[in-house]
């Protein structure tokens, strides 16, 4: 199983081929919920993110980009993977910065491999911010060891 | 009989008071006549039928009792006295009975044979049902976008499931050869539905004011991401970019991604070809003083017959039996909002069974 996938969508159908999906290319499902404001709220109590967020704009409550905004204010570090069949979400989301953004509906092959981008790149964020703990580790040792 | 005059004049005279009386009294609109202080000393029949006051209550009185502001009164005299008219000013005016009557007025200021200013004529149109008919087209309006969006929406979003289980489906190795065929039939009709909800949403972006703001948009991207999206819709096809300039920019609107994605699509879709092939060239040209930019899309499809290269452009006009008739038309429409022209050839001279090449010219923007 590779990466950690938070789904947010509130289609059963469109839900149901997401874990499908991430289950044949062997992605973890981390959680899978229906609102903006569940996947906001996981963020709060959770200390360990997940890895991606499979988004969908229009939501009931909050929309997509307004979770995602939110998500951010927590965990600056956050990546979102936006299908949406909402097209002036897609303006809006490329402004944000989103790297990933699908007008629905995507393929599963083009979906699959914007996951796997975002999944690399969240990989690399992990292992720059493990290594730059060790130096900040190696540096707070250092007087110490003299 | 005043010195000078004649008979027949003065007679003439008075028969033209007369018809002018008769003519005031009869007429639909409410007409009325104020003095310089702004009391009334004319008002029609049909001024008392628009406001429910009778010439005897009325006369004498300042139009103020028509008006629920004092200040509009104040900016419409304002008006009169420096611009010698108001014209198809919209105002509330208050009948006796209480009711607000939203009117159209004209008011002319009156001036004697030396000059003076001596009142004030208006003419008072009713804009009740006018008012109704705006307030229906502007709920029809907002019905129509409701139910637009709505449908496209759900239509795309439906299609997500519907297009990525038929993509699971055919993954299945142990599927028989008809199986397959018959799933990438289902999967080529789910396509055709998503194309015609992004035309017909395109379409009425269209028709709204915001859709049809023409800036400086850079080409190449465009492109690219047209190109992608129809390869990832008909991977069986094959998209060749012959001369790409990333940097170009044309006067077009976001709407040019519906356009370039809606020639290519045309290529794609009516290639009954086993291998079928389209081919975008980018090439820059100058007409005069005028740069413009040259898009072209050949296929190596059915063609156009010449009766239809220009039929192919007309709005609801179905050219063959499959498709709407729209990806045509509504390219039409969106390059007459940029500017630009577009026209179909045969990909080979005079041979329309080779397949068709379309034509775009954009205006480019000097940089």
């Amino acid at each position: 199983m590779r990466g950690r996938v938070l789904i947010v969508e509130d289609d059963p159908d469109v839900l149901g081929l997401y874990r499908l999906l991430l289950a044949r290319r062997e992605m973890e499902v981390w959680n899978a919920v229906r609102t903006g404001e569940e996947a906001v709220d996981l963020y709060r109590a959770k200390a360990d993110p997940p890895d991606v967020v499979l988004l969908d704009h229009r939501l009931p409550g909050c929309t997509g980009l307004e979770a995602a905004n939110r998500i951010l204010d927590l965990h600056p570090a956050a990546l979102f993977v936006l299908v949406t069949a909402d097209e002036s979400a897609i303006s809006i989301a490329r402004a944000m910065g989103i790297k990933w953004v699908h007008r629905k509906p995507v393929g599963n092959a083009k979906l699959v491999q914007s996951l796997m981008q975002a999944l690399d790149e969240a990989e690399s964020k992990a292992e720059g911010e493990a290594a730059e703990e060790r130096t900040g580790v190696a540096d707070e040792e250092g007087p110490g060891n003299e | 009989m005043t010195k000078g005059e004649k008979i027949g004049e003065r007679g003439t005279h008075v028969g033209e008071l007369y018809l002018l009386g008769r003519l005031l009294e009869n007429s639909k609109v409410a007409i009325t006549v104020v003095d310089t202080k702004g009391n009334l000393i004319l008002f029609n029949r049909a001024a008392e039928l628009l406001t429910g006051y009778t010439r005897e209550e009325v006369m004498g009185q300042t139009v103020s009792i028509f008006y629920e502001s004092r200040e509009e009164l104040e900016r419409i005299a304002k008006t009169v006295m420096e611009h010698g008219k108001v014209e198809n000013r919209e105002v509330t005016l208050l009948t006796k009975d209480g009711h607000r009557l939203p009117v159209s007025i004209l008011v002319t200021a009156l001036h004697d044979s030396e000059g003076a200013f001596v009142g004030s004529l208006g003419i008072t149109v009713d804009i009740r049902e006018q008012k109704r008919l705006e307030q229906d087209v502007l709920e029809q309006k907002r019905l129509v976008a409701f139910y637009n969006d709505l449908l496209f929406h759900d239509i795309l979003n439906f299609s997500q499931a519907a297009l990525g289980f038929l993509e699971l489906l055919l993954e299945d190795i142990s599927l028989s050869e008809e199986q397959k065929r018959l799933l990438k039939l289902s999967k080529r009709q789910s396509n055709r539905i998503q194309n015609l909800v992004r035309r017909v949403r395109t379409l009425s972006v269209l028709e709204s004011e915001e859709g049809r703001v023409v800036t400086p948009i850079l080409l190449g991207p465009v492109i690219e991401q047209a190109v992608s999206e129809v390869i990832e819709a008909h991977p069986e096809t094959k998209i060749e970019l012959c001369s790409y300039h990333p940097d170009i920019r044309v006067w077009a609107s976001p709407l040019l991604l519906d356009l370039v994605e809606n020639l290519l699509t045309n290529g794609v879709v009516h290639n009954p070809s086993p291998n079928p092939v389209v081919w975008v060239t980018v090439r820059e040209i100058e007409r005069g003083d005028e740069a413009f930019v040259q898009v072209t899309v050949e296929d190596n499809g059915a063609g156009i017959s010449d009766e239809r290269k220009q039929l192919v452009f007309e709005r609801y006009r179905k050219t063959n039996e499959h498709g709407s008739g729209l990806a045509l038309s509504l390219a039409k429409e969106l390059v007459d909002l940029f500017g630009g022209e577009i026209w179909a050839e045969d990909r080979v001279e005079k041979d329309p069974s080779e397949g068709a090449r379309i034509v775009l010219v954009l205006r480019r923007v000097w940089e």
